[in-house]
């Protein structure tokens, strides 16, 4: 109440006031749940509702169109009812119902009685029912109650009486039952008659009804997404409203909860929450057969009912690519236990377009994103979601190994990116600068790319230690002969020695010469076997230690060795998780014997100048090296490594041909290409192989110094001619050839095998020579050695020394030549000054090996004195993390604005060009705008100061970040990365690599491991190029078929035997062909492996026109065989669809393709080619036993006679090449490392004899008689025509298409036996190509007296045979040849002929 | 697209455009208020002499407001060739003076003193209500202008900052509302009439004209939050993470001119002792103050000394170093100017040096700073700190003990009648703990010293 009527306001006014401010609230708080209830993913929801209805409406529309077909269980109706569509049967079905029912109406008179007895029994049957269960209740009641009276001990009087109570109400039980039972059976008796009546109709309403369920089922989905009715459609739409949402709407935020895929934020880590499902509505939906349920895709319409259509959505409602892959629950990455920010990064935890922190791929789609969704990138935010181009980064977080990603028995390539990026980086061997560490600790936290220990280097520099060097340079032996003694012993003297120095003058000397020899030896054995002298290596630490603290007290004032020897041996140790890689560039240890110091210099100067294709980055003539400074130092540098390569350059034994040997060239060009060198290099010489694993070395000689020619002569087939060639003394050729013949001479870890050149080396023939005079002929390039002044090169050296000495004691050792530091205690480089050698050379060498230091040129190759140098650049395993404030963009943004390209222009104007077409639209697809926007992206990217931008430009132009800051470094200081010849594709690729590098691993069981054979025999085949030669996997062939065209399997042919067809069969699967795909003209599309036989005939008309294929498997189309019985299949051009290449083989398929450049193809002629080249290894797995195969990749011998080149021997660990061998088992699916040969077992051979002992001789045994089928001889013999065997040597007859089989003492160890038998069997069954023939067949019967003729159990036994090989040839030998007598009269018996 | 750092995007524009359609209504109202209030002037000779309105010299400054809001709205090209922004010229100049790490602060501190000193010399001018339309005018628009650049935009439109931005229009309103008053009331008092307060004598009653306005005020900033909290987000920035400090780290904005003492005090000086003195000081003010005039009322002339001072310590000492630490200290807390893009590049000289160095090595007398023998015992080392710290020591002791009795036998003689020994004391003190801070920046930048006393041994330094 008012206290006066006078008040300060006006009332009325300030009511106003107050209501218009109430009103102003009551209007914010609707605005404020209006913007709170106004969330995209709302809209979304309902989008994908309509969606879901258009598409239910869709299948409805189709499903009622379709002819029914089989859809119903009385034959009947399906008279009725087939091949009418949904509508006409519903309608048949209805009037077949209602014509019954009027016929039933006739009788209503008969029926209208059994209805009513029908009534009166339901009914009665209700009532007892009912009574039954009331009845029930109340003895439930009783038992209860009886129940309680125990527990409570009410006394026996009371007890009775609750069980008499009880007892009464089960019989009153008992007695309702009956009376339902009875009237139960009325009731079934009523409707049995009324049945009998109706049962027509009674079908008919069944089948309508099943007819409908479907349909009826579609409908009531589609009732529940978008109701009908005005009340189920009012609900719905008020289940959508605000608050009322809260109450189990269907709209709903989708989360899934990752509590143990945490995410690192800030400093807390907390497990992930992924909402990204309330908006990608369809994100995880499949249809049956993992296809998607919403194709993405662009529809031609904004209409969703045309998407539904054209079965193509938009994001957020398309479905995930790869579903097999991903989010499936059968995926190796379903979505429940994945989520999606593992993977795609952002904030799962966002709800809208802006808060999931999308990322953009293009500052184009970033323009688009804003428009639509009034995006910005939020720079607050550690984890933005990764953009499409670089999506493949974060596979790297649980993909340790890598290469499971690129190659995939299942999945194939799935990161092909990434992948390539990885070889990118492992052909360029980033890590000998950029350490990526894959381990923390044991932990394994990201890929590991690290270069193996080199101990290799190591001891090669530890022999080279002056003391060694003095042993062998004194004339007379110390202590001779050297009494070896083991290290335990030499610790023993040594301690005997010192305790007692005075008697012991003659222990001393024998102790010391012991000392040197074993150090020595221990020495040589760890350089020739690094990976596995692990106790070798410890005792020369060991032994060095020792000689370290011993020989104080012991012999000699110093230790014998030097400090740097000490140390070197020290690094010798075991290493936790060592690295796998090799240096990638070859060994600079031994340079001064092949190339000259001038060549050096110009190589590396511009490397792509002598070699366009070079993996040699460039260090010179960058964009920070234009200023004068530069100018006047770089030639200096230059100068400096080739005098310190060449003066450190060790001295290395070299081979030569024999005397007076002429090598020929144009005898080498050939070897050349036979000896398999094009498997790995290229030559212009053959233009067709193309091979980039080892350099092209067309240009070879003009880098080999010291080479002279000579005038000669050489045989040409029958003539012999006058030749220049080179002079096989000159150093450059013994170089070459030494390096020819041995590679691991020179570089002790090179990837360049061994080919044994040496092995076919006669008089008149060395084909090594003639490959190095082929490789020589031209001689050497002409280059110019850089002229250093004095002045730039002290210059340079003050520069260096200013931060090594004072600045007055830097000046004085240039002056006076003498560093005041003696050389023990130098560290650094400046250990080059010390001493007292030719002042200028000490100069240059230091520059040399400064040189070297700051461009870290170890990294790739073993250089003398750096074998304990450590990688210069930044650690690359958390790169991906990197805080962008802790990059140094400098003055990056105005370089790029007026320079940054190749030719000197702005990089801006070209970026804001393409931009520019980007928003014209003027690329037409997605694919392109991606491609042409990468620059684009990363432009963007770096003028933000961001990680992708940076790398980028840094790959690009390594140095540009040195623009406008060379002025003020110093001349050492500056940017020093190398520019590598990478294109912007590669760029991105490694980017995406390198971006993923993020050592932040998820929980363990998140973590892929695959087990390791697979995975790392893959990572040999490349890192050995087994590639080059061998085809790993077939070409696979995709066409268009006519089923009926197709060669399928119809009966046997009368020359096979039915279990040797199951045994094919068996060992090798039928591949199902059929993709499951048909063409719009009908033609299945059909898949298999196999080789190209012939080309189409360019005469024939274009219609006719067809390939011919083997196939090299069994195929299966639907229950349809094609098997390799006929396993030619013709083509036509124009229903081939692809012809996926051959993984690898490129040498081969060169000799073959090179063998058919006649013209006319020569199908004999190909399959020759065949077997003179490098086999497949196409299911090698199943073919060979893994331990024979471990043992041939160490130490290969010849098996084929046909083949114009041998398998080399690589410089391969001993696990390595057990992992290669278990590999090709491995991808076989086939058992290793150890192969049962059952055929051994005496129970298998005691079960043979027993089955066939009627067959043979009582003398005579199963595996005696198998033994007679490989070994007799004569014309009748079988194996001895064409394999040595039984201590037989193949002795040719000179027939013109004799093939030499391998030798057959070795298939024992060397094949599986159900490989074996299948090969007995048919031998084209496995290669088509082969020269060997199919022996046994049940249309000719040979050696009738063995196993009566029966070519099966011939078959059989020989394989058996082969099996015991060994144990045959001990226990029975050769078979006795025809007597001396049967000689004379070889005529008349010529299945006598000897087999000598 | 493609530029880092745009100077304009066709956002910019249209959101510039509204705040100047709303600049313009407020000048339309202003018009319209000038036809009844502001009367006549009559036009030089030259342009006729006539007698024009005041209104429509508003109602020509209106219309190009609003031709300049629809030329924002309206415009849709190329955003890089938009014509109306603030010339390189002024941005140039105010950066080179207030970006110049050197002369930056000095330039800020005095300017703001010396604006102080100007408002309160032009305060019977400055309180015209056409003359404060007039500043708030120019405030507003020059703001407008400044948003065209890309730097500018990014300080003052950064969510945290907007309240800061309207805080200064507040504080701006609040100070011209008391002048203004105070200004009224004076010359009522000089003119003999009766306070403003004293005619306005209605008492107001809590039911309903205190309790109902209260009520209304709570809705209607209710209506204010809620609207704001739509608009604006809540500016959130990245996870905390104590291995990756935000460069610059800035304390919330209020206590931003604490963070700034921190550049010339130690912590526990800047932290802990001045900000308790100056809770201490603000309670002990009611027992300090002996003036009984100017209670109730608005008043100037008779609080001179109260008011400058109160002031002195909350306009310069206290808002200007809230705008100090917001719009220009930036990475590295280094000075920017308003226009200057905050790059962690730009460093500071550091040259700064204590006065025990002045006095032992730069002095003529100078003999190199005593150096503390660790292994002397622990008398010993205090005797070598304290001499060689005993100069600032003096100096502090001196500027504490001796400044009192001289303040008292000076130009605070009457204030030392009035108050008496105890309270003199503590009014004196309290003064001179406020002017530790100007003169210790003074003494930064004239001398480059860094410390009074130095004692890094005991943590202790002023």
């Amino acid at each position: 109440m008012l206290a006066t009527d006078k008040n300060f306001y006006d009332l009325k006014k300030v009511h106003v006031v107050f209501a218009i401010s109430t009103f102003a609230l009551m209007a914010v708080t609707v605005w404020m749940f209006a913007a709170d209830h106004n969330d995209e993913w709302r809209e979304h929801q309902s989008v994908m509702n309509r969606i879901n209805a258009a598409q239910t409406e869709l299948t409805i529309l189709e499903a009622e169109a379709a002819p029914i077909v089989g859809r119903s269980y009385s034959e009947r109706v399906s008279n009725l009812v087939d091949g009418k569509s949904y509508s006409d049967a519903v309608d048949l079905v209805q009037k077949a119902i209602a014509a019954e029912e009027i016929a039933l109406g006739d009788q209503e008179q008969e029926l209208q009685p059994l209805r009513d007895k029908l009534a009166t029994a339901e009914r009665a049957f209700d009532l007892a029912s009912r009574e039954a269960r009331i009845t029930r209740a109340e003895r439930d009641v009783a038992a209860a109650n009886h129940g309680l009276g125990v527990r409570d001990k009410v006394g026996k009087e009371l007890l009775a009486g609750l069980l008499a109570r009880l007892d009464d109400w089960k019989q009153k039980v008992a007695k309702i039952e009956l009376d339902v039972e009875t009237n139960q059976r009325d009731v079934n008796a009523a409707k049995k008659a009324l049945g009998k009546k109706t049962a027509a109709r009674d079908e008919l309403q069944a089948e309508l009804k099943m007819l409908q369920a479907d349909i009826d089922l579609m409908h009531g989905s589609l009732n529940q997404i978008a109701p009908d009715g005005l009340l189920m459609s009012l609900k719905h739409k008020v289940m959508e409203w605000p608050i009322v949402d809260g109450f189990n709407s269907h709209h709903r935020l989708a989360n899934d909860w990752l509590p143990d895929l945490k995410v690192t934020l800030g400093m807390a880590t907390t497990a992930r929450y992924d909402r990204c499902r309330s908006c990608h509505v369809g994100i995880d939906n499949v249809l049956a057969g993992n296809k998607p349920a919403y194709p993405f895709g662009k529809a031609d319409s904004d209409d969703i009912n045309e998407w539904v259509k054209q079965n193509k959505f938009p994001h957020p409602y398309a479905t995930h690519p790869n579903p097999d892959l991903f989010l499936t629950a059968a995926s190796p990455h379903p979505r429940g236990t994945f989520g999606c920010t593992i993977c795609h990064d952002g904030d799962g935890s966002g709800t809208s377009f802006q808060n999931a922190e999308h990322g953009p791929n293009s500052p184009y789609q970033h323009e688009v994103w804003k428009d639509d969704h009034n995006y910005h990138p939020n720079h607050h935010w550690e984890l933005p979601m990764l953009p499409k181009r670089l999506q493949e980064a974060t596979c790297l977080k649980c993909h340790h190994q890598v290469d499971e990603l690129g190659i995939n028995p299942k999945f194939g390539n799935s990161a092909p990116n990434l992948y390539e990026g990885y070889q990118l980086i492992q052909s360029y061997g980033c890590f000998g600068c950029h350490e990526i560490r894959g381990f923390d600790g044991d932990k394994s936290i990201g890929p590991d790319l690290r270069l193996e220990p080199d101990y290799t280097a190591l001891t090669t520099q530890f022999l080279n230690d002056p003391w060694f060097k003095k042993l062998a340079d004194r004339s007379e032996p110390f202590v001779a002969p050297v009494k070896r003694m083991t290290i335990e012993e030499i610790l023993a003297a040594s301690v005997a020695v010192r305790n007692n120095p005075a008697e012991t003058a003659d222990e001393q000397q024998a102790l010391r010469a012991a000392i040197d020899a074993e150090l020595k030896s221990l020495a040589h054995a760890v350089a020739a076997n690094p990976e596995e002298a692990v106790t070798k290596r410890n005792r020369l630490m060991a032994l060095s230690a020792a000689d370290k603290l011993f020989s104080n007290s012991l012999i000699e004032e110093q230790p014998r060795l030097s400090a740097g020897s000490h140390a070197l041996a020290g690094e010798l140790k075991n290493v936790d998780h060592p690295g796998r890689y090799r240096k990638v560039g070859p060994s600079l240890r031994h340079i001064a014997a092949k190339t000259s110091g001038a060549w050096i210099e110009f190589w590396t100067e511009e490397p792509k100048r002598f070699r366009k294709k070079t993996r040699m980055p460039q260090f010179f003539k960058l964009t920070n090296q234009q200023d004068a400074h530069a100018k006047k130092f770089m030639p200096v540098e230059l100068a400096g490594i080739s005098h310190y390569l060449g003066t450190k350059s060790q001295p290395i034994d070299l081979e030569q041909p024999a005397a007076k040997y002429v090598p020929d060239p144009v005898r080498g060009q050939q070897a050349f290409a036979e000896k398999g060198c094009l498997a790995c290099h290229q030559h212009d010489k053959f233009p067709k192989a193309i091979a980039t694993f080892g350099p092209n070395l067309t240009k070879e000689h003009l880098k080999i110094a010291s080479v002279t020619t000579l005038q000669g002569k050489v045989k040409r087939g029958e003539e012999t001619v006058n030749i220049e060639t080179i002079n096989p003394d000159s150093p450059g050729f013994k170089w070459l050839y030494t390096w020819i013949l041995d590679p691991e001479r020179y570089h002790a870890r090179t990837k360049m095998p061994n080919l044994f050149v040496d092995e076919t080396v006669t008089a008149d023939n060395d084909p090594a020579a003639d490959i190095a005079a082929f490789l020589l002929m031209g001689g050497m390039g002409e280059y110019k050695s850089a002229q250093v002044g004095n002045e730039a090169l002290d210059e340079l050296i003050l520069t260096y020394l200013k931060k090594a000495l004072p600045i007055e004691d830097a000046e004085n050792t240039l002056k006076t030549g003498k560093y005041p530091i003696a050389k023990e205690k130098i560290k650094g480089d400046e250990i080059e000054l010390a001493g007292d050698g030719d002042w200028h050379s000490r100069k240059l060498s230091y520059v040399g090996r400064r040189t070297i230091s700051q461009y870290g040129c170890y990294g790739c190759h073993d250089i003398p004195g750096f074998e304990r140098a450590r990688p210069i650049g930044t650690t690359l395993q958390d790169w991906g993390r990197k805080d962008p404030h802790k990059l140094a963009p400098e003055h990056i943004h105005e370089w790029l604005a007026h320079h940054g390209e190749p030719d000197g222009s702005s990089t801006h104007h070209r970026v804001a060009d393409l931009f520019k077409r980007g928003r014209s639209g003027e690329f037409q697809t997605r694919q392109a705008e991606d491609a042409a926007l990468s620059s684009v992206y990363f432009y963007d990217s770096l003028i933000h100061h961001g990680r992708d931008g940076f790398l980028w430009q840094k790959l690009r132009q390594p140095r540009s970040y040195d623009y406008e800051k060379t002025e003020i470094k110093g001349y050492d200081e500056r940017l020093r990365m190398p520019k590598f010849p990478l294109n912007e594709d590669e760029i991105e690729k490694i980017a995406t690599f390198v971006l993923g590098l993020v050592a932040d691993p998820p929980a363990e069981e998140y973590l892929y491991a695959p087990t390791g054979d697979r995975i790392q025999g893959e990572q040999l085949l490349q890192k050995y190029n087994c590639v080059g030669c061998h085809m790993i996997d077939l070409p696979e062939i995709t066409f268009g078929a006519d089923l009926d065209s197709l060669p399928f399997f119809t009966e046997l042919d009368p020359s096979t035997y039915a279990d040797a067809f199951e045994h094919l069969l068996k060992v090798k699967h039928p591949q199902d062909a059929d993709t499951g795909q048909k063409l719009p003209t009908g033609e299945t599309v059909i898949r298999f492996k196999g080789l190209k036989l012939t080309d189409p005939f360019a005469d024939e008309d274009p219609e006719d026109q067809f390939y011919t294929f083997n196939s090299w498997e069994n195929l299966k189309i639907g229950d349809r065989l094609i098997t390799m019985e006929n396993p030619k299949l013709e083509v036509y051009v124009q229903n081939l669809l692809s012809i996926k290449p051959a993984r690898g083989g490129a040498y081969a398929e060169w000799m073959v393709n090179a063998s058919q450049s006649g013209g006319t193809p020569d199908p004999a002629l190909r399959d020759k080619t065949w077997q003179a080249a490098p086999p497949p290894l196409y299911q090698e797995g199943i073919k060979v036993q893994t331990p024979w195969l471990y043992r041939f990749l160490r130490e290969p011998y010849r098996i084929r006679h046909t083949t114009r080149l041998r398998m080399p021997r690589f410089n391969m660990s001993p696990e390595e090449a057990r992992t290669l061998a278990n590999y090709f088992a491995a991808v076989d699916g086939a058992p290793y490392p150890y192969q049962q040969v059952p055929e051994r077992d005496p129970a298998y051979l005691a079960a043979k004899n027993q089955t066939y002992g009627s067959m043979w001789p009582a003398d005579s045994s199963y595996l005696n008689e198998s033994w007679q089928l490989l070994n007799t001889s004569g014309t009748k013999g079988l194996c001895v025509k064409c394999h040595a065997v039984g201590g037989r040597e193949f002795k040719s007859t000179g027939a013109k298409d004799e093939v030499r089989g391998p030798n057959l003492d070795r298939v024992a160890d060397r094949l599986r036996p159900d490989w074996t038998l299948l090969w007995i069997s048919n031998p084209k069954w496995i290669a088509p190509y082969t020269g060997m023939a199919r022996i046994f067949n049940p249309k000719q019967k040979l050696l009738e007296n063995r196993f009566e003729g029966n070519g099966r159990l011939q078959t059989i036994g020989a394989r058996d045979a082969l099996m015991n090989y060994h144990r045959l040839f001990e226990q029975i030998g050769k078979t006795p040849d025809p007597l001396p007598k049967a000689k004379a009269d070889a005529k008349t018996q010529p299945d006598n002929n000897s087999g000598e | 697209m493609l530029d880092a750092h745009p100077q304009f995007t066709i956002d910019v524009i249209h959101g510039l455009g509204w705040f100047y359609l709303v600049v313009f209504a407020m000048n339309a109202c202003w018009a319209y208020r000038s036809v009844k209030v502001d009367g006549h002037f009559r036009s030089p000779d030259l342009l006729g002499g006539q007698d024009i309105p005041v209104a429509a010299i508003w109602a020509i400054y209106s219309g190009v407001l609003m031709m300049i809001a629809l030329a924002h709205i309206l415009y849709e090209g190329d955003p890089s060739s938009f014509l109306i922004y603030l010339p390189d010229f002024v941005k140039d100049f105010a950066d080179g003076s207030i970006g110049d790490s050197s002369k930056g602060p000095i330039l800020f501190f005095s300017g703001s003193i010396f604006l102080f000193i100007a408002v309160v010399l032009l305060r019977e001018w400055l309180v015209k209500p056409t003359v404060g339309w007039l500043v708030l005018n120019v405030g507003m628009v020059s703001l407008a202008l400044s948003m065209t650049d890309y730097d500018f935009r990014q300080i003052v439109g950064k969510a945290d900052n907007v309240p800061i931005v309207g805080m200064l229009f507040i504080v701006g309103f609040f100070t011209w509302l008391y002048f203004a008053r105070a200004v009224d009331n004076d010359h009522r008092t000089a003119e003999g009439r009766p306070l403003r307060e004293e005619e306005d004598n209605e008492k107001v009653l809590v039911w309903p004209d205190l309790v109902y306005s209260e009520l209304i005020c709570m809705v209607v900033l209710t209506v204010g939050l809620i609207t704001w909290g739509i608009l604006l987000q809540a500016p959130l920035e990245e996870a905390g993470n104590r291995a990756a400090t935000p460069n610059p780290s800035k304390a919330p904005w209020y206590f931003l001119g604490l963070q700034e003492m921190l550049v010339y005090f130690d912590p526990w000086l800047a932290g802990v002792v001045l900000p308790s003195l100056i809770l201490v000081g603000l309670m002990a003010l009611p027992y300090i103050d002996f003036n009984p005039k100017g209670n109730g009322y608005y008043t100037f002339a008779d609080r001179k000394f109260a008011v400058l001072t109160f002031m002195f310590g909350f306009l310069p000492l206290w808002v200007a170093m809230i705008i100090l630490g917001t719009f220009l200290r930036g990475p590295n807390w280094n000075i920017f100017g308003f226009f200057e893009y905050w790059d962690v590049h730009k460093l500071e000289v550091l040259s700064n040096v204590n006065l025990s160095e002045y006095f032992w090595v730069y002095s003529p007398w100078g003999s190199g700073l005593p150096v503390v023998d660790r292994s002397a015992s622990a008398l010993s080392q205090t005797g070598t700190i304290l001499g060689r710290e005993l100069p600032g020591i003096l100096l502090v002791l001196g500027y504490f003990m001796l400044l009192p009795p001289l303040m008292a036998a000076t130009c605070f003689r009457k204030f030392f009648h009035q108050m008496g020994f105890i309270r003199f004391m503590v009014f004196a003190n309290l003064l001179l703990w406020m002017a530790v801070l100007p003169i210790k920046m003074v003494l930064r930048w004239t001398f480059s010293l860094k410390y009074v006393v130095a004692i890094p041994e005991w943590f202790f330094n002023i």
